[in-house]
């Protein structure tokens, strides 16, 4: 992807600043001869006039922050390099930019006030707060302030957090503090950036003056300098019928979730029917149905903890280190061109096994971080294979095992985290010394740098340090956020070793990420969410509930299977997908179970398992299943790509895409992947055909308990028997019942 | 839900405010130029809406890199290691040549544009094809660039999600007869980050071919249409049951697409567009009985019938004929005879057909039709044998016509061997910006990645001096 950079030639960048120094010194002269009338306050270029560009957008992508500008003019992103910027504004298109003389009459108020046509809109009126800023600047001789003055040490919004109760205007006004580093403070709310997550119903204005146009729940972010902050702010519904449902809280994580519904004033949805409950255990923990046989048996067991036990079988199941070895390759990018046939088989089976054992997590992440030599030998060591250079590995690190994403950081400070250049680099440094050494890479095609089919050994040479590219200073392996690697640390494995220890050594960070991904791939949506952006400006939203999983995981010794226990036996887990019928909760805050379209894998394999198909396979035995097949989609059918399997070029958990399409439409209606397992003349059909001579109710029966894991409606029992009934052939006309469940949202939705 | 009501996206998407206005390029010599009054005013005059010049775009794709300067932009007075075998010939603009193996195209050179300083950098044809197809510079120059979510959409998938069509039974964006690829599939062909659903209605299916038929449109003989209804019906029964329709919007989109899908499969609509049978074989003929004539072909019905955006890939590989016929137009070997016998006689004979075709029922004026190829071919002959042209993107030549392109008009010129451009440079982003623009989509519009990342549609400017 091509990230905007601003100068990034640093020769470029020293011959800029050569002007701009005379350039600094002509206009300094100038501004001390006169103007004393407005110089009741010196303006900062740094800390004001640039937030200010910032806040009204002048220098964002699709402005004068564009990579080639904006009618002329071209702003660093965000005022990312004020040196530049002010050189710009001064200096360029022959100074017509600012007009000491007549302030009014510069381009910088002229055009986004209006007074002349700006492609961009009108952004402020004479008069407006902006407007009198920057015109003093202007009048003041435009001067930059340099480094000079203290730092931003600390952004802070008020009100953190409000509840407003219903009938109250849904209007609040937010103001921002900026902390310095010589212990002053002041109001920089006209300066700060704001950003509703998401702005559907509520708007915010340059003041900070919030309004909702609805009840809701709204997070607004702010930004100043690179500071940021965030404000939770909800307005509850009036609903004067609301009563409490009191649902049976089982586990710490079905308080917290309550705790806050109770507050919103409204009811999680009733527990699910437990064969509803059972088919979305089995799919959320194995990615398979229970079998008709399996749902029987459940229904049949009158013992009050059936469900708790069943939940520690399938714990145990291969299904289950299979179905999450699956998430745990998408993840660390197991793809089969660069990670080999072989190469990709072993790590698979090395994640399945690590699974299967429950190995600690803190344990698994140092062996994937430190683990070199030979990716054959050693499959932990595909970590290093997989992300091919430093700067990979640094963006796979944080995604993975932080929930960061560090990719912005690479061209430019992310605009709505803290992470800087230098942190990217600086944990780039860490994987910087690692070599890789192909053994028998015979590539089919000798173009294709990206294939590697051999075995790998991954060595260490050199130093962990990388150069910064836009600042060109060498940078030392750093943790981010954390303590860069002591001088003496001289060991060539010291830079991962460190990097591991800070991971895995009370990292609450780590222990969040981890119990935040596992939350996401059994309850559907992450309290983070996206699960991989954490961010001041993306909390959670239930952090309560987020610190009662990091506690859990924690507690459970870093483990994925107590803590899954945990999640699947709790209240929150067991509530339905359809709403309560008092003044019910949403999704969004798990009071009711999300309605999700299965994943590729699942959907196949459900597919065959429900008419009892073998599907030949080119990579396994036939009838192995999709979740077994170490192989990323490449050389999959058309219905994996369609449904959404990932391709594994990214480490991040929306490269699996969850889009309905027409191309899925097409594929369940006429699509050989399912009408091959639907015409098989040895599937189950044949079994229901025969049962259905002495016993067709009870052939339909089973039929619906092993696709949708249900007994079939009076209506539909009647419906389906008398279409069986009035068939020519009867073969058909099981084929279209059994495609017609197929083609349910029930089957097709984890629900 | 992310993504989940489709419908739902697509009308916000066609409800959204256009937010930059398309902006003049003023570079320090325009400030120079004109007073401060005159450079405001000119501004302004530009700033009448972005309403759309054309409800259709035709792109023409030529894999592998077409010789600019044994076609279009010849070089009779070059010396004589670069000029080549063939000579120019008048054509039907006053003044300006063609190769004297176009005779046909001679003919109708006045309905085109011709840009004759398109330029990059990227030497190698998965890059170089990514940049052409998406309008944006790819991250490197890499033989085997690879397709992911971190590389832009194609062209087509943009104008699905900010310019869909209003029909149901239509995609927006179709794409054949192949899927591209020098080794490994070329990027720039899908909807990459947009997701899916703006991923083209593509048809790896050849048109000349006497079976031609959809697939995913063809239901097989076992399944007549009131069986299908018969299992739609039970669908029904059984969706009824459990109220996941009601409750779940993406439950409900994947509900309303397996309707669309039965709608296309049951309306004769799109089928229809798909029938080449209906056209006389005469005018079949005259566009050529191959792959890519019958393709050219089907690109007008499918824009007559509403398409909003159609791309047709010369060949599926790069590399040159052989026997089959097949292959594009990397004639590092053989420049010339490969040329003289087997691709301008191609071109020869469709493109004109076409666009007299498409001149002939009006088509031109709501249509823009886009020829180009990812890169040109170096001026100095000689590169796999004595008679080859290795590769070249710093100079070639795109041909631009219908929706209002001044047609006749040469837009810049190469210097005296074809190798750079004496004008300013004109970059696959300005291609791409100049279609975007003429479907009315501001370049500027930004699209969300997966990272959440504001990209613009286009960072180029529209070619403005082409229109008329």
């Amino acid at each position: 992807m091509a990230c905007r950079t601003t100068f990034s030639h640093p020769g470029r960048n020293r011959s800029l600043l050569s002007v701009f120094a005379c350039g600094l010194t002509v206009l300094v002269a100038y501004a001390n001869s006169s103007v004393a009338s407005d110089a009741n306050r010196q303006v900062s270029f740094r800390r004001e006039v640039l937030p200010l560009l910032t806040k009204l957008g002048c220098n964002s992508g699709p402005c004068h922050g564009n990579l080639t500008g904006k009618g002329g003019l071209k702003l660093s992103l965000r005022g990312e390099n004020p040196a530049t910027d002010w050189f710009t504004l001064t200096h360029e298109a022959s100074g017509r930019r600012l007009s000491r003389n007549r302030p009014e009459a510069s381009l910088l108020l002229a055009k986004p006030s209006g007074e002349i046509p700006h492609e961009g809109g009108v952004k402020f009126k004479p008069g407006d707060v902006a407007f009198g800023t920057l015109r003093s600047w202007i009048t003041q001789g435009a001067t930059d302030d340099m480094e000079a003055g203290p730092q931003l040490s600390a952004l802070t919004v008020t009100p953190g957090e409000l509840w407003t109760d219903p009938g109250k205007p849904r209007e609040v006004d937010l103001r921002v503090q900026a902390h310095w580093s010589d212990g002053s403070k002041n109001d920089v709310t006209d300066l700060a950036g704001f950003d509703i997550a998401d702005p559907t119903g509520a708007a915010i204005t340059t003041s900070g003056r919030f309004t909702a146009d609805r009840p809701g729940e709204w997070v607004v972010g702010v930004r100043y300098l690179g500071g940021h902050a965030a404000s939770r702010l909800v307005f509850l519904e009036d609903n004067p019928g609301f009563a409490w449902s009191d649902p049976k809280a089982r586990t710490s994580l079905d308080r917290t979730v309550f705790d806050k519904l109770r507050k919103l004033r409204r009811n999680p949805s009733p527990e699910a029917a437990p064969e509803t409950l059972l088919r979305r255990v089995y799919l959320d923990l194995l990615g398979v149905l229970p079998t008709a046989g399996e749902i029987r048996e459940f229904l049949a067991d009158v013992r009050p903890d059936r469900y708790e036990r069943r939940v520690d079988q399938l714990l145990e199941r291969p299904e289950f280190a299979e179905f999450w070895a699956l998430k745990w390759s998408d993840l660390l990018r197991n793809e089969p061109k660069v990670m080999g046939p072989k190469g990709n088989r072993q790590f698979y089976r090395w994640l399945r096994d690590r699974i299967a054992a429950d190995e600690p997590m803190d344990r698994f992440a140092r062996e994937l971080i430190t683990t070199t030599g030979s990716t054959w030998a050693d499959p932990a060591s595909a970590f290093h294979r997989t992300n091919r250079d430093p700067e990979t590995a640094a963006e796979t690190f944080a995604q993975v095992f932080l929930g960061y994403r560090f990719q912005c950081a690479k061209c430019h400070n992310h605009v709505s985290d803290v992470w800087t250049q230098d942190d990217y680099y600086g944990l780039a440094a860490n994987f910087a010394n690692l070599r890789r050494k192909d053994i028998n890479n015979v590539r089919r095609d000798r173009f294709d740098k990206h294939e590697v089919n051999g075995d790998v050994v991954i060595f260490f040479q050199g130093k962990p340090e990388i150069t910064q590219p836009r600042s060109g200073v060498r940078l030392p392996a750093k943790p981010p956020g954390g303590e860069k690697l002591a001088g003496s640390a001289t060991s060539p494995d010291a830079a991962l070793e460190h990097l591991a220890d800070w991971l895995t050594r009370d990292n609450r960070q780590f222990a969040r990420n981890l119990a935040n991904r596992v939350w996401f791939q059994l309850m559907g949506r992450g309290v983070v969410d996206p699960v991989d952006d954490f961010r001041d400006t993306n909390p959670p939203s239930n952090p309560a509930l987020l610190d009662a999983l990091e506690k859990s995981f924690v507690q459970a010794g870093y483990r994925i299977k107590p803590l899954a226990r945990e999640i699947v036996t709790s209240t929150v887990y067991r509530v339905d997908s359809l709403p309560a019928a008092n003044s019910p909760a949403t999704e969004s805050d798990f009071g009711r179970a999300i309605v999700k379209l299965l994943p590729a894998e699942v959907l196949r394999d459900i597919v065959d398992q429900s008419t009892g198909y073998a599907r030949p396979s080119d990579d396994g035995p036939n009838g192995q299943r999709a979740a077994q097949e170490a192989a990323a989609v490449t050389r999959g059918e058309e219905f994996m790509r369609v449904f959404g399997k990932p391709e594994r070029l990214l480490s991040c958990e929306c490269e699996r895409s969850d889009d309905t399409t027409l191309a899925q439409a097409f594929q369940l209606i006429n699509g050989v992947t399912v009408r091959r397992a639907l015409e098989s003349r040895e599937n189950r059909i044949e079994t229901w055909l025969r049962q259905c001579e002495s016993d067709m109710p009870g052939a339909v029966e089973d039929l619906f308990l092993s696709t949708l894991s249900r007994r079939p409606t009076s209506e539909e029992t009647s419906a389906t028997t008398a279409y069986l009934k009035n068939a020519a052939n009867l073969r058909r006309a099981w084929e279209d019942l059994v495609w017609a469940t197929l083609n349910a949202k029930e089957f097709l939705f984890r629900h | 839900m992310a993504n989940g009501n489709i419908d739902e996206i697509v009308r916000t998407a066609s409800n959204l405010p256009i937010h930059r206005r398309h902006l003049l390029t003023v570079g320090f010599g325009g400030l120079y130029g004109l007073t401060l009054p005159g450079l405001l005013k000119a501004e302004a005059k530009k700033k009448d809406s972005l309403s759309p010049r054309v409800k259709s775009v035709i792109f023409l794709h030529q894999w592998g890199g077409p010789s600019h300067i044994d076609t279009f932009d010849m070089k009779p007075d070059a010396p004589s290691n670069m000029r080549g075998d063939f000579r120019p010939i008048a054509s039907s603009l006053p003044g300006v040549t063609i190769c004297e193996h176009l005779p046909r195209f001679s003919k109708v050179l006045h309905h085109f544009s011709q840009v004759r300083t398109m330029h990059h950098r990227m030497k190698n044809h998965n890059s170089a094809g990514y940049y052409s197809l998406s309008g944006h510079v790819p991250p490197l120059d890499d033989q085997r660039l690879r397709d992911s979510q971190e590389l832009y959409p194609a062209m087509g998938s943009v104008v699905a999600r900010f310019r869909p069509v209003e029909d149901p039974a239509l995609p927006t964006f179709v794409s054949y007869p192949h899927k591209i690829a020098d080794g490994s599939q070329t990027p720039g062909q899908f909807a990459s980050f947009l997701g899916k659903a703006y991923d083209p209605f593509y048809i790896g299916q050849d048109p000349n071919s006497p079976d031609f038929r959809l697939p995913e449109l063809s239901l097989p003989d076992t399944m007549p249409l009131d069986r299908l209804n018969d299992r739609r019906g039970l669908v029904r029964l059984i969706d009824k049951q459990a109220r996941l329709l009601e409750t779940s919007a993406a439950a409900g989109g994947i509900d309303r697409f397996q309707d669309r899908a039965v709608a296309m499969l049951t309306s004769p609509r799109l089928k229809q567009a798909f029938d080449l049978s209906q056209e006389p074989d005469k005018l079949r003929d005259a566009y050529g009985r191959n792959t890519y004539g019958q393709s050219c072909l089907l690109a007008r019905r499918l824009v007559e019938s509403g398409v909003r955006f159609v791309t047709v890939y010369f060949s599926r590989s790069i590399g040159n004929g052989g026997s089959g016929g097949q292959g594009g137009w990397d004639t590092h070997k053989q420049n010339f005879s490969d040329l003289k016998n087997r691709l301008l006689p191609m071109t020869d004979q469709t493109i004109p057909t076409m666009i007299e075709d498409m001149a002939a029922r009006g088509l031109l004026e709501n249509t823009l039709l886009v020829w180009t190829g990812e890169m040109g071919r170096a001026p100095k002959i000689g590169d796999q044998d004595p008679q080859g042209r290795g590769h070249w993107p710093m100079c070639y030549t795109a041909l631009v016509a219908g929706g209002g392109v001044n047609g006749g008009m040469i837009y810049g010129a190469s210097d005296k061997t074809g190798a750079f451009p004496t004008t300013g440079p004109t970059r696959p982003d300005d291609l791409a910006a100049t279609i975007f623009r003429s479907l009315g989509i501001d370049p500027a519009t930004e699209m969300i990645d997966t990272l959440g990342r504001p990209l613009p549609a286009a960072t180029g400017q529209p070619i403005e001096e082409i229109f008329g």
